[in-house]
C-alpha cells in the first residue's frame, strides 16, 4: 500500500513534467521560430532572475510559509538602487551592499511576523509587500529618478561562455543552496519544519531562528535580483508593475515542492522556472495581451494544484 | 420563531473593536472640526456599506477556518460586469444586477470545490482564483469607464436630506440577515462546528465540503454586492476598483473579532471593524495623506489587527478553559 501510494506520487510528478515536455515539443512543431539560440538566451536571461527569487520562495515554501513581498522588494530595490547610484561608477558596489542589506531586512521583519508574533505568512507578507509599495512610490515619485551606471548595464547584458551572466548567477547560487538544503544541518532543520514543526521543535531545532532566515534569505534574493533588473532596465519607472511574485509561486508548484511543508526541493524548481520562462517566451511570440496572460497564469495554478493535491493524501 | 441578539453578541470578540472605534471618533471629532461636520458623517456613511459587505463575506470563509484572498479581484470583476451589461432600460438594469451576481456564485462555487474536493490549501486556490478573475477583468474593462445607470444609482445610495438611507438600510437588511444566518439556521451553526473542529464536525454528521462551498459563495455573492455599489457609486467601472478591498476586507474581518483559525466571530463585530476602517480612510484624506503613505499605514493596521485578534482569541481560550 505504502509502495503504491509513493508509485502513484511519482507518477504525478512525472506526469507533469512529460505535460512540460510535450507541450514544449508540440509549441516548437507550430512555432519553429521558438528553436533558435537567441529565444533560448533570453530566456535564460529572465529565467535567471526568477530563478534567484524562486530559490527564496522555494525555502519559505518548504517551511510552510509564502513570501508575497518578493515583487514588491524588488521594485523598492529597483527604485532604491536608481535613486542612489545617480550614475556614478564608484557608488555601485556600496549602494548594492546598502541594497542587499535592506531586502535582507525586509525579510527579516517578516520572518520575525511569522515566527514571533505569529502572523499567518500569507497575511504578513501582504502587510510588508504594501507597506514597501508605499515606500516606493513615496520615496521615489512617479517619474523615474537617478539612474545605473552604464558599467553595471554593459556587466548584466554580458554573456560568460555563451551563457547570460544573470543565469550564471543563478546557477552558482543554485550550486551553493543545493549545497545548503542538502548537505548542512541549516537545511535539514528547514525539511524538519516543514514537515512536521512541533517535533522539529522537541528535537531541539530553534523553529523561530530557522524561519526567521529562511524568510531574511528570500528578502536577500529578491533585492539581488531586484538589483539585476534595476541594472538591465538602467532607470527606474513605475511601469515595472510586480510581474515576479506570482511566477515564483507558480515555478515553485510546477516543479513539485509540495504546499504541505517538508516536500520538494530547490533542484526541482529550476524545472519550474525555466518552462514558467518559456512560456511567457511563447505567449509574447504570439501577441498574447496582458488580461489573457494572467488568465492563463491563474488557470495553471489551479490546474497545477488539483493535479498535485493527490500528494498530499497520505 | 424568536431571533435572539444574544448569540450574536456571546459569539464575537467585539468589545476590542468597539473600545477603539469609539476612543477613535472621539478623538477625531476632537481634533477635527471637518471630520465632525454633517457632511462629513454622511459621506462616512455611504463607505462603510462595501466595507461591512466584503469584510461580512471573509467573516463567513474565516469562520470556517478558510481564507478567500480573490475578494478584491471579485470586486473589480462584478463592477466590469455591470458596467458592460447595464443600460437605462428595467430589463438592462435588472440583467445588469443579476450577471455579476451569478458570476459572484459561480466563483464562489470554483473556490469551494476546488478547496473541499481537492483539500488544496485555500490561500493557494484563491490567489489563483485573484489572478484569473484580475486577467478576466482587464479583459473587460481595461480602462475605467462603461456605464452604470443612474437610476440604479439613485436607488443604492438613495438620500433623504443628508442622510445615507440606502447604505444604511442595506447594512441593517444584511447585518440582520447575518444574524439570522449564523444564529438560526442548521447551516450557520455547522460553519461554527467546522470552524470550532473540522473532524469533530464531521464525526457528528456535518456535510463539511457543502458548508465550506457555502461560506465561498455567500463571500463571492457579497463581494459582487460590493462592486456592484462601488459601480454605483462612481458611476462607471475601474479595472482597479477592488484593489484596496483585499486589505481591507481582511482588515475589517479580524479587527471585527473573527479568528483567522475559525470557529470565532459574529456579525456585530464586523460592523464595527467596516466602522473602523471606513473612518480611517476618512482620516487620511482629512488629514490629506497620499494614497502611498495609507499603503504604508495599512500594512501596519493589518499586522497589529491580527496581534488583536490573537490577544483576543488567547484570552478567550483562557477564559473557557478556567470555566470548564
Amino acid at each position: 500500500m505504502d509502495i503504491a501510494v509513493k508509485k502513484w506520487r511519482f507518477n504525478q510528478l512525472l506526469l507533469v513534467y512529460i505535460l512540460m515536455a510535450a507541450f514544449m515539443a508540440i509549441s516548437g512543431i507550430f512555432k519553429p521560430e521558438v528553436w533558435v539560440w537567441a529565444v533560448w538566451e533570453n530566456v535564460f536571461f529572465w529565467a535567471g532572475i526568477l530563478g534567484i527569487v524562486s530559490i527564496g520562495q522555494t525555502a519559505v515554501i518548504l517551511t510552510n510559509g509564502i513570501d508575497l513581498s518578493i515583487g514588491a522588494i524588488m521594485i523598492f530595490t529597483i527604485m532604491l538602487s536608481c535613486r542612489l547610484m545617480v550614475g556614478l561608477v564608484e557608488r555601485i558596489l556600496p549602494v548594492s551592499v546598502f541594497c542587499l542589506l535592506l531586502g535582507a531586512a525586509l525579510g527579516f521583519i517578516n520572518g520575525l511576523g511569522v515566527a514571533k508574533l505569529k502572523v499567518p505568512p500569507i497575511l504578513m507578507t501582504l502587510a510588508t509587500s504594501t507597506s514597501v509599495y508605499g515606500l516606493t512610490w513615496l520615496y521615489g515619485g512617479a517619474g523615474g529618478r537617478g539612474r545605473i551606471p552604464m558599467v553595471a548595464n554593459n556587466f548584466i547584458m554580458g554573456n560568460l561562455l555563451g551563457i547570460p551572466v544573470v543565469a550564471v548567477f543563478w546557477i552558482v547560487l543554485l550550486i551553493l543552496f543545493i549545497f545548503l538544503m542538502h548537505r548542512t544541518t541549516f537545511g535539514r532543520k528547514v525539511y524538519s519544519i516543514g514537515s512536521n514543526p512541533r517535533a522539529a521543535s522537541l528535537s531541539g531545532v530553534n523553529v523561530d531562528k530557522i524561519i526567521t532566515w529562511v524568510y531574511a534569505i528570500s528578502g536577500f534574493l529578491s533585492a539581488l535580483a531586484g538589483l539585476f533588473l534595476a541594472f538591465f532596465v538602467v532607470s527606474a519607472s513605475m511601469q515595472w508593475v510586480d510581474d515576479y511574485t506570482l511566477p515564483s509561486i507558480g515555478a515553485v508548484i510546477l516543479g513539485g515542492t509540495s504546499f504541505v511543508g517538508g516536500k520538494g526541493g530547490i533542484e526541482r524548481t529550476i524545472i519550474g522556472v525555466i518552462f514558467w520562462r518559456y512560456l511567457i517566451s511563447l505567449m509574447t511570440m504570439v501577441k498574447t495581451t496582458y488580461p489573457l496572460r494572467l488568465m492563463l497564469e491563474g488557470a495553471i495554478i489551479i490546474g497545477l494544484m488539483i493535479v498535485y493535491s493527490g500528494m498530499r493524501r497520505d | 420563531m424568536r431571533i435572539s441578539l444574544g448569540k450574536a453578541f456571546r459569539r464575537g470578540n467585539y468589545m476590542g473593536v468597539y473600545l477603539i472605534l469609539v476612543i477613535f471618533i472621539i478623538f477625531l471629532s476632537v481634533m477635527s472640526p471637518s471630520f465632525r461636520s454633517g457632511r462629513n458623517w454622511s459621506n462616512l456613511a455611504t463607505r462603510i456599506f462595501p466595507l461591512f459587505i466584503v469584510g461580512l463575506g471573509e467573516s463567513f470563509v474565516m469562520l470556517t477556518g478558510g481564507i478567500d484572498i480573490s475578494i478584491g479581484a471579485q470586486v473589480s470583476l462584478s463592477a466590469a460586469i455591470a458596467s458592460c451589461i447595464m443600460g437605462d432600460s428595467i430589463s438592462s438594469i435588472m440583467l445588469g444586477i443579476i450577471c455579476p451576481l451569478i458570476g459572484g456564485v459561480l466563483v464562489g462555487l470554483l473556490n469551494g470545490f476546488v478547496v473541499t474536493r481537492f483539500k488544496v490549501a485555500p490561500f493557494i486556490i484563491t490567489l489563483g482564483t485573484m489572478v484569473l478573475l484580475q486577467g478576466l477583468t482587464f479583459q473587460i474593462r481595461w480602462m475605467p469607464g462603461g456605464y452604470i445607470s443612474k437610476e440604479f444609482a439613485d436607488v443604492v445610495l438613495y438620500r433623504l436630506g443628508i442622510l445615507p438611507l440606502g447604505p444604511l438600510v442595506s447594512l441593517i437588511i444584511f447585518g440582520f440577515l447575518a444574524i439570522v444566518i449564523l444564529g438560526k439556521t442548521p447551516i450557520g451553526r455547522n460553519i461554527y462546528a467546522v470552524g470550532g473542529n473540522e473532524e469533530a464536525a464531521r464525526l457528528a454528521g456535518v456535510n463539511t465540503s457543502r458548508v465550506k462551498i457555502f461560506a465561498y459563495v455567500l463571500c463571492s455573492l457579497f463581494c459582487a454586492l460590493a462592486g456592484l455599489y462601488e459601480g454605483a457609486r462612481m458611476q462607471c467601472a475601474d479595472p482597479h476598483v477592488g484593489d484596496p478591498f483585499l486589505m481591507d476586507g481582511i482588515m475589517v474581518a479580524t479587527l471585527g473579532g473573527t479568528s483567522l483559525f475559525g470557529g470565532q466571530g459574529s456579525p456585530i463585530g464586523v460592523i464595527g471593524g467596516a466602522i473602523f476602517i471606513a473612518s480611517l480612510g476618512n482620516m487620511f484624506n482629512l488629514l490629506d495623506f497620499n494614497t502611498f503613505t495609507q499603503y504604508i499605514i495599512k500594512g501596519f493596521v493589518l499586522v497589529s489587527c491580527i496581534l488583536l485578534s490573537h490577544l483576543q482569541v488567547s484570552r478567550r481560550t483562557e477564559i473557557s478553559r478556567r470555566q470548564v
